[in-house]
């Protein structure tokens, strides 16, 4: 078995940027990436704030050099996935001649569904899209433009599905049974999402407020975020390309509601603390939690509940990076993996803009101003969503 | 790590979820038709009163019951109280509600719509909802790759058993068609022959009891393979575990209708004697998860060392009577779509 699973790349592309350099300069920069919808055919285009990648499906393709006559092939969740999957592969250095194959254990939780919903209205349609609806599709035709050859699937679990993707991929290598795999999630914003969570009533009109006791709920978001990782083996052969470890990750249920998470978080303490335990260290060794954070009033009161449990006052600095990209569903684990281990490698917690008056129970405070050149050793990632999944992945420096 | 299959339950096209009786047996057994040969077909569906709690019944789609009813059975039969993980794969997830959601939101442009249908539209509704069912907090996934999700999540479960992390795994296969998106996939010329759903769970365990009707021994799941490379593949994965074509005693194969798979299922048949030969799609239809209706057989043709006739192929040309008259100790699966996601699995006899 392999001791230790190591990160070698990230790639990431949110409303925020659509590559690492983008994101970090929006996240030191306090830059939020919500605003009205602009390109997604709704008619609620003024009504909510959504976090946005500002670029058309036709301009993604022609980034990514795919000719216009493909585009029935293509949803925007391909192409997402596509353009930061193509990132994390380049950023990892890695040789693609070396004759191992790459995996892609990637997540999503509508898939094609942004080219289904447009296209579906009844009888008389053209059904070509009928085979980029599963959320196979995305996977495949991301790992066929990179040319991965190794093994692939995709998660669905909700909001929490990118984690879960990590959680498989991690498995898998452990095992021996792949040594590198590129692994993450992605979603594209969709008018079915976007009235789903509108039905519910849990979005948030202006921009969301994680953890305020004023918050009113989400904004969706779309975006990607993939992560190389790689065996002992192949990471011992160049160690400077060696970001970190994923060093402790659970997946637990919560078992509480299908769609509610229970108000003292256990499916969220049961995650933290098998998380904890697996990666060997206190919780006093966490110094950043990118939380889970979305801005419903049930989500953030049930996750800062487990939060006291697990670290009672010592809880380390925390924030939702939620309030920059919108909740981007099953890309948003995938996102956030990226921003931790970034916060990691670079020393930095990213803030919260927009945060104003603590909740009422459990009082705590997100950062609300960027810290720069700080030695952080693990950061702690929470990836939460319905049916009850509850998934905590943590990561650690070499 | 042995892998062993505890219960194994199935709510399909065919009345092959009767708790009672003792899956494919000879007397009393379920009684096989194939179906006719096109359109889709629906499962043949319990009265889920039985399984279910009545008032939360009246919301659940046909998918939602049918993994309720067949994890919930399984876990009896195995009697084990709480899983340590549950694994389901499903191709398309939980299609009437999508469906359902994405009509409303058509119809009544984007206003005054009920969430039902959106909450219960997530692919891991059916594993959140045996959560529920089975008050279980422990590790729970949901895999979607077409026609391997299932394989994909069995994978998953093998491994987990491996490293000690769980002992007994809830694992199972869903998928479910309706009317829309039949007509989608038959415009899209994606249908070729039945098509079909159906619920399959299993227990898994890496403890074998008096209970543990199968074991699992191996499985190969692969993207992409050539026609010209199946044999090998095929040998490899056999010798690998120290076997020939001669120690399978049946190859339950996924073959449907599809003219350009012919070739593909041709090239693992001729590495076995005719006789050998079964196949599965004709009584369930094609569905992404349908191998694990192909588990669910093998692990009863196991158990009871009897293999219905209308499996075999050639039937009743196949005068060959050779499966029947030697103990079926080894099940291997075959499965692929249209040239792509391939598998192998593996089932053998607890005593072998």
């Amino acid at each position: 078995m392999n001791n230790h699973i190591w990160i070698t790349g990230l790639g990431v592309a949110s409303s925020i940027g659509i590559n690492i350099k983008e994101s970090l300069s929006a996240l030191i920069s306090g830059k939020r990436g919500l605003g009205p919808v602009k390109i997604l055919e709704t008619i609620h285009k003024d009504r909510f704030r959504v976090g946005e990648i500002p670029l058309s499906d036709q301009q993604m393709m022609e980034m990514l050099g795919i000719p216009a006559s493909s585009y029935k092939a293509y949803t925007r969740t391909s192409l997402i996935g596509i353009i930061a999957a193509r990132e994390a592969l380049q950023n990892s250095g890695l040789d693609p001649g070396d004759g191992v194959p790459t995996a892609l254990v990637s997540a999503t939780t509508v898939g094609g569904m942004d080219k289904t919903e447009r296209e579906y209205s009844g009888a008389n349609v053209d059904s070509g899209f009928i085979s980029t609806h599963p959320c196979g599709d995305s996977t495949n035709k991301i790992a066929d433009y990179l040319g991965m050859e190794g093994y692939r699937t995709t998660l669905s679990t909700a909001c929490s599905s990118g984690a879960n993707a990590l959680i498989h991929a991690a498995r898998l290598i452990k095992h021996g049974y792949v040594e590198r795999a590129v692994v993450g999630g992605v979603d594209a914003l969709s008018k079915f999402t976007l009235n789903g969570f509108n039905s519910l009533m849990i979005i948030d009109p202006d921009k969301c407020r994680p953890f305020d006791r004023n918050r009113k709920g989400l904004n969706l978001g779309e975006g990607a975020g993939f992560l190389v990782l790689e065996s002992d083996r192949l990471a011992a052969r160049d160690q400077n390309r060696r970001m970190c470890r994923l060093s402790g990750y659970a997946n637990a249920n919560d078992a509480h509601h299908q769609t509610a998470s229970s108000p003292d978080g256990q499916g969220a303490y049961d995650a933290m603390l098998e998380a904890l335990t697996l990666a060997g260290i206190t919780p006093d060794e966490i110094d950043y939690i990118n939380a889970h954070g979305t801005g419903t009033e049930n989500n953030d009161a049930s996750e800062g509940a487990a939060l006291v449990r697990v670290f009672g006052d010592r809880l380390p600095p925390f924030s939702s990076t939620k309030s920059f990209t919108g909740h981007t569903l099953g890309a948003a684990a995938g996102i956030e993996a990226v921003f931790s281990v970034l916060a990691l490698r670079e020393g930095i917690l990213f803030p919260q803009p927009g945060f104003e008056e603590a909740m009422e129970s459990p009082s705590i405070r997100p950062l609300t101003q960027v810290k720069q050149g700080v030695n952080i050793r693990h950061v702690l990632s929470n990836s939460f969503g319905f049916g009850g999944n509850n998934s905590t992945l943590i990561f650690s420096k070499p | 790590m042995p892998v062993f299959i505890q219960s194994a339950e199935a709510i399909s096209p065919q009345d092959t979820f009767q708790p009672s009786i003792s899956l494919v047996g000879k007397s009393p057994g379920i009684e096989f038709r194939p179906l006719p040969g096109e359109g889709y077909h629906n499962c043949i569906h319990p009265d889920y009163k039985q399984y279910i709690n009545p008032t939360a019944l009246r919301r659940m789609s046909p998918l939602i019951r049918m993994g309720l009813a067949t994890s919930k059975i399984c876990v009896e039969k195995a009697g084990i109280e709480k899983p340590d993980a549950i694994l389901v794969g499903s191709g398309l997830g939980c299609v009437h509600d999508t469906v359902k959601f994405l009509n409303q939101l058509i119809e009544n442009q984007e206003t005054l719509l009920n969430p039902t249908a959106f909450i219960q539209s997530t692919h891991n509704t059916v594993s959140g909802q045996i959560a529920l069912m089975l008050d279980c907090r422990a590790h729970n996934l949901t895999f979607s790759q077409n026609s391997i999700s299932f394989e994909t999540a069995l994978l998953e479960g093998m491994l987990l058993l491996d490293e000690d992390k769980a002992m007994n795994i809830l694992l199972g296969g869903i998928d479910e068609v309706v009317e829309e998106s039949f007509q989608l996939m038959d415009k899209n010329g994606c249908v070729n022959g039945p098509m079909g759903e159906g619920s399959n769970f299993f227990l898994i365990s890496s403890e074998r009891s008096a209970k543990s009707m199968a074991r699992l021994d191996g499985l190969e799941i692969l993207n992409r393979c050539k026609p010209g490379d199946i044999s090998r593949h095929t040998n490899d994965f056999l010798a690998s575990r120290d076997l020939t074509f001669d120690d399978i005693d049946l190859l339950l194969e996924g073959r449907n209708g599809d003219e350009n798979s012919g070739e593909i299922y041709d090239q693992v048949e001729q590495l076995f004697h005719p006789s050998k030969l079964a196949e599965y799609k004709h009584l369930v239809g094609e569905y992404n998860t349908a191998s694990a209706f192909a588990m669910w057989l093998a692990t009863g043709i196991i158990r009871n060392n009897y293999i219905p006739d209308t499996l075999l192929r050639g039937h009743p040309g196949n005068k060959d009577d050779a499966p029947r008259t030697r103990p079926i100790r080894r099940v291997l699966l075959f499965n692929q779509n249209k040239g792509r996601n391939f598998s192998w699995i593996l089932l053998s006899h607890p005593d072998t």
